[in-house]
């Protein structure tokens, strides 16, 4: 791992994987939404509206795991200072924001039709809204800071802070009397969910976490070269000082 | 087109909110990169001309 510390080489080796990831990304995506909508039956209980499942819980658990892969990353820059922690920290903070919205809107359209509101202020809904707004902080902290060692150093801190959401939202539907429903997936003693609409929801799973993977590696690729530009800039700007300065002949 | 029953609006919507979504963090993606990969590529090109042509030596 240690040798794609090197942001070259990870331009390198990320170039390689990139079509590979959103080649399978879009045959799981192709895959995903066949079986949701021709495969799938409908919910005994929800009836049709259970396709709105496989989009939602996906989005939801990409909220979490992106959170994750930040946190992951900042304590990586906060501990061995490795170059790639910090873009892939700012990398993946607009898009977890992005799927934390998506869960947010999907969950209301599937809160409309099942439970007669599209908004209760449930320890769930309002968990993962909490981590909506730190999504946001992030990013308005890391754009309110100008250095940007400090601001990276910032906003790892907070991130680290902010994984105390984490359980919170997992555990809030065991915790506390919530309008939505426990875990039926990822719990003890196995899934609740009928293998024909079990399956469905695993292969847009897969298709989300690969979405995440390539829209991440292109975010950091971006954001390398945003700093080599940066970078290229302050060269080019201290070289005509040093120009300057030198005494006329 | 599928028949998804009463609440098919909200199923929709659902659909169309993640197209949006999604089709909006790929559109960012791609267009930030071009943008990025253009500035690097004009930044390198005026460093080429702007670097100073060393002096031949003559001796004197």
């Amino acid at each position: 791992m240690q040798r794609f510390a090197n942001p070259n080489k990870f331009m390198a080796f990320s170039a390689t994987l990139m079509p590979w990831l959103v080649g399978a990304t879009v045959l799981l995506f192709l895959a995903g939404l066949y079986v949701s909508f021709f495969v799938a039956p409908p919910d005994y209980q929800q009836g049709e509206t259970v396709r709105i499942m496989f989009v939602h819980v996906p989005s939801a658990w990409l909220a979490m795991m992106c959170y994750g892969v930040i946190a992951l990353s900042s304590f990586v820059l906060l501990v061995w200072r490795h170059p790639l922690a910090d873009v892939s920290a700012k990398a993946a903070a607009p898009i977890g924001a992005a799927f934390t919205l998506l869960a947010l809107v999907t969950g209301s359209l599937w809160g409309r039709p099942m439970w007669g509101a599209y908004w209760v202020w449930d320890a769930r809904l309002t968990s993962v809204l909490i981590l909506f707004f730190l999504y946001i902080g992030l990013i308005a902290l890391r754009r309110a800071v100008d250095d940007e060692a400090l601001a990276a150093r910032l906003t790892a801190i907070l991130a680290l802070v902010g994984t105390v959401i984490l359980p919170i939202i997992k555990f809030s539907v065991e915790w506390w009397h919530t309008l939505h429903q426990p875990s039926s997936v990822l719990k003890i003693g196995g899934p609740a969910v009928h293998s024909s609409i079990l399956w469905p929801l695993l292969v847009m799973a897969v298709a989300f976490i690969c979405l995440f993977l390539t829209l991440h590696l292109a975010a950091m690729r971006n954001e390398i070269l945003r700093r080599k530009i940066a970078a290229t800039r302050i060269m080019r700007v201290e070289r005509a000082a040093a120009h300057q300065a030198q005494p006329a002949e | 087109m599928f028949d998804l029953g009463p609440h098919a609006t909200f199923i929709w919507a659902t659909y169309g909110a993640a197209a949006m979504v999604i089709g909006g963090l790929i559109t960012w993606v791609i267009l930030d990169g071009r943008a990025l990969r253009e500035t690097l590529a004009r930044l390198e090109s005026e460093g080429r001309r702007r670097r100073p042509v060393a002096k031949p030596e003559n001796g004197n």
